[in-house]
């Protein structure tokens, strides 16, 4: 898209070949998106709607049964897609590096038999060569900067010795260890109280904002996302069905989905006997026919949206929507 | 190459600071401390023994019809067997041969197993698929006949005689090569289901998306969680060792006489159980300890090596 974007993705879909190795499952769908450095994008939808498979489509992670089928991602100047895996010049050298990731259960995401300092001199051993007592320092240093109290001590911890909140701390500091250029942050925040929730989300922009990253920042948490993301895409079914400013997408949601999302938030000052919820269930992506994925769920679907799907259009500047029947917002020009 | 080198560093620094740990854990666990003591007993005795020898000026070898089996007392501690050696004398030359193979094959088995282990876990797929066919191979072989071809062996005949294969010490070699080569399956086979589950684990992936490559992964992420299987299987393997060698030495495929080992004093001494008990005790005895001291070792590496232990 844009010339000054840092990631690119363009048209990218992921599926999954099945356990018979019969049709690969479609796990995303021509999805594009860029980000700017310093930006954040926000990736929104429900559970299975292919955000973290996009996630790790960029780190080209993806467990063995998927596989990229089409689109291309372009990061930093480079094709990721066509990089070799290993050595400095590939896919090694740039993850940890250049892309970094945090994940959403830092207890799980963490070694548990070494301890947290080693586990960041690691990664300082792996991409400047550092001697062990000096990537170790330095891994002392990181755990100071994500304000992890008595540093020394607890590079010395082993995972289970400290807080979800400092695992989270310490996972930051794994990823940020050498000032990479992009940050994929996956759910972060979701296995946290929400006290300590926001003290991570604040790290997280105190620090891109201090080394200038691009974000992208993945949750199903939209009041979450409201609070990080510069530019909001929401996911559905495995495709990108909106995408808008942060404050647009919140004030006037065009596609039906993402207003029904916005509608189950929960508000303060509004008691409610029930929460609002979108009915029906996601469809299956092994039975998916024709037709806009929401259209089962959606109140104002007609024969049309069930029998071709939309495309990706942008109806405004800087923001794009993939519906037959987007909802009227006075307030677009 | 060299990034094998950096990862096998980077275990070694990693272990460095936590070996001290580990031994102080391991100090704590009664059993396994006990256990170390008595083990190194055995092989400071078995290290000492033609130090004893001399002093005693005894020979284990030395044959003298006119003591066969005669009770302990002053100059023979244990005794004497049916040819009327000291029993205590050639206990600690059969310690020599009997620890020596079981330490010696367990740790060959334990690295040759992790390393087929760790491949065939990680990587999965196709290489797995060879690697545990291998494994079910070796594990379906006849063992006796392929014990009895491989003990027949004539390395002369194959061209690699020489001073050190005539000598005593090869059928010491040999047996540890024998076991090795049978013995691997076990660890193998428990280390790729401990990586198969691994490798599904988040941290792997956090590393990889770290940029650690995968001979990185392996060595310093996958390994150390599969520790404990492997100290298992290790210890454990130990009292069987020496239990398969006195098996092979019975079978006249193993340490042969005059050399003595815990396995073959054993199996000589089932004729005489009756008429001089004695002879199958001791080494029993000998066996029993080392076997048990090892499992106890075993439990208590296990517990020292978990970081989630209390004992601190």
């Amino acid at each position: 898209m844009s010339d000054t974007a840092l990631i690119d993705v363009e048209g990218l879909s992921i599926a999954f070949s099945g356990e018979d190795n019969s049709a690969a499952i479609p796990a995303a769908e021509d999805v594009s998106f860029s980000i700017a450095p310093g930006k954040t994008l926000g990736l929104v939808g429900e559970s299975g709607c292919g955000k973290s498979v996009t996630a790790l489509s960029l780190m080209r992670l993806l467990p063995p049964n998927g596989r990229i089928t089409g689109g291309r991602i372009r990061f930093d100047g480079r094709e990721t897609l066509s990089l070799p895996e290993a050595g400095a010049a590939g896919m090694e050298g740039l993850r940890g590096r250049h892309m970094a990731m945090i994940f959403q259960d830092p207890g799980s995401a963490l070694n548990p038999v070494a301890t947290v300092g080693d586990q960041i001199a690691e990664v300082f051993e792996i991409h400047y060569h550092l001697a062990r007592d000096v990537a170790r320092q330095s891994a002392v240093k990181m755990l100071d900067r994500v304000g992890i109290p008595d540093p020394e001590l607890r590079a010395r911890s082993y995972p289970h010795q400290l807080s979800g909140g400092m695992k989270q701390r310490a996972m930051i500091a794994m990823a940020l260890a050498c000032r990479p250029s992009l940050l994929i942050a996956d759910e972060p925040t979701t296995a946290l109280d929400v006290t300590v929730q926001s003290q991570i989300l604040d790290l997280v922009v105190e620090l891109q904002n201090e080394m200038d990253m691009a974000v992208l920042f993945i949750s199903h948490n939209l009041a979450v996302v409201a609070q990080v993301a510069d530019e909001v895409a929401v996911m559905y079914a495995g495709r990108i069905v909106e995408r808008a400013p942060a404050r647009d997408l919140f004030a006037m949601p065009r596609h039906p989905y993402t207003q029904a999302l916005i509608a189950t938030l929960p508000r303060l000052g509004h008691p409610q006997q029930r929460f609002p919820a979108i009915p029906g269930t996601v469809p299956d992506a092994r039975v998916r026919g024709k037709g806009c994925g929401f259209a089962e769920r959606c109140p104002l679907a007609d024969a049309t949206c069930h029998e071709s799907e939309p495309a990706l259009t942008a109806d405004a500047e800087d923001r794009a929507v993939a519906c037959f029947k987007p909802l009227e917002t006075s307030a677009l020009s | 190459m060299t990034d094998l080198a950096a990862s096998v560093r980077g275990v070694k620094g990693m272990q460095g600071v936590q070996a001290l740990q580990v031994l102080r854990r391991l100090s704590r666990h009664r059993p396994a401390f006990y256990s170390l003591i008595l083990l190194a007993l055995f092989a400071a005795l078995a290290l000492l023994a033609p130090a004893l020898a001399a002093l005693t000026g005894l020979d284990p070898a030395d044959v003298d019809l006119y003591q066969r089996l005669a009770p302990p007392s002053l100059g023979h501690i244990l005794g004497t067997d049916e040819l009327g050696r000291d029993v205590f004398l050639r206990l600690l030359y059969g310690g020599r041969v009997s620890l020596t193979v079981a330490l010696a094959a367990a740790a060959a088995s334990a690295i040759i197993g992790t390393a087929i282990g760790l491949a065939a876990g990680y990587f999965g797929g196709r290489t797995d698929s060879l690697l545990m066919r291998l494994t079910d191979g070796v594990i379906a072989l006849p063992l006796l006949p392929l014990l009895i071809v491989l003990a027949a062996v004539d390395f002369s005949k194959l061209g690699l005689g020489g001073a050190f294969l005539d000598s005593d010490l090869a059928s010491l070699y040999r047996i540890i090569l024998i076991i090795t080569l049978v013995g691997w399956t076990t660890v193998a086979r428990l280390v790729r289901g401990a990586a198969l589950s691994l490798r599904e684990r988040e941290f792997v992936l956090a590393a990889s998306a770290q940029g650690a490559s995968p001979l990185r992964i392996i060595v310093s992420h996958i390994l150390p969680n599969a520790v404990t299987p492997i100290i298992v299987a290790t210890t454990l393997s130990v009292g069987n060792i020496i239990l398969f060698e006195s098996v092979l030495s019975f079978l006249g495929l193993g340490i042969q006489p005059p050399v003595s080992s815990w396995g073959n004093m054993l199996s000589n001494a089932q004729e005489l159980i009756w008429t001089a008990p004695g002879l199958s005790i001791w080494p029993g005895m000998a066996i029993f300890l080392t076997v048990i001291a090892f499992n106890f070792l075993g439990d208590g590496l296990q517990e020292a090596f978990d970081p989630k232990s209390t004992r601190d």
